[in-house]
């Protein structure tokens, strides 16, 4: 899973996957879904600037996503159980903790993920940016899209904008 | 009034909003619970008395807590 990347472009999937992982867990979420990967994306304060929003805005669109939908059954009280402890993100994680616990990722998820990775099964490196366009595929309700569409994140012309912008 | 402006923008019958709220009570639920596990370990409960409360064993409690509530 380590063995050719990580060597000199420093970007690994994992390390996104990891911290969307703790974003799921202090949320209360077994499972990590394509919102999730949108923050662990935002943990890099360079994706915040490619994205123009920081990770603390992205959470609070989440909790405000729940607010609405719960308000919509009937659940109108204010109700705010605390959040779960988020464990630490390692810089070179292992892969043994990476198996032992972690949250299995949404079908979506995954399909994100395995598709920003193709050109790693050629031995090539892929950035981050590369994860974020895979999470832009998808239309609503995929969790990532209302995440983007909460955010007033223009996708369209995201993906235009980084499709001149992808060397880095 | 400016409020039923903004009532006809969501339609009556929304699904995309219903089926997250019953995954944001799910996660609510999980807090509660985690929160709630670190409160009976600080009361000095074991983790056999925290299984049996949740309906699980002490293993499953323990290995789901064990690393946040000592």
């Amino acid at each position: 899973m380590t063995q050719s990347g990580d060597v000199e472009s420093g970007y690994h999937p994992w390390s996104t996957y990891i911290a969307a992982q703790e974003e799921a867990r202090r949320r209360g979420d077994h499972r990590v879904g394509t919102d999730y990967l949108v923050l662990g994306l935002l943990s890099d304060p360079e994706m915040e600037r490619v994205l123009g929003v920081t990770l603390d805005a992205a959470r609070a669109a989440l909790d405000a996503l729940d607010h609405a939908a719960l308000v919509y059954v009937g659940f109108t009280g204010t109700f705010d159980p605390p959040y779960l402890t988020q464990r630490p993100v390692p810089k070179r994680p292992k892969v043994k903790q990476l198996l032992s616990e972690h949250l299995k990722s949404t079908p979506a998820a995954k399909a994100a993920l395995q598709e920003a990775g193709k050109p790693m099964r050629r031995g090539q490196h892929i950035s981050a940016v590369d994860v974020l366009r895979a999470l832009m595929e998808n239309p609503p309700p995929d969790p990532a899209a209302t995440l983007f569409a909460a955010l007033k994140i223009d996708t369209a012309s995201l993906r235009a904008r980084l499709g001149t912008e992808t060397a880095s | 009034m400016n409020d039923s402006d903004e009532l006809d923008v969501v339609p009556e019958k929304d699904p995309a909003l219903g089926l997250r709220a019953a995954l944001a009570l799910q996660r609510l639920a999980e807090r509660v619970e985690a929160d709630q596990v670190g409160v009976a370990r600080a009361q000095g409960w074991s983790w056999q008395q925290i299984g049996d409360a949740l309906g699980v064993t002490r293993q499953s409690a323990h290995l789901k807590y064990g690393k946040d509530h000592k």
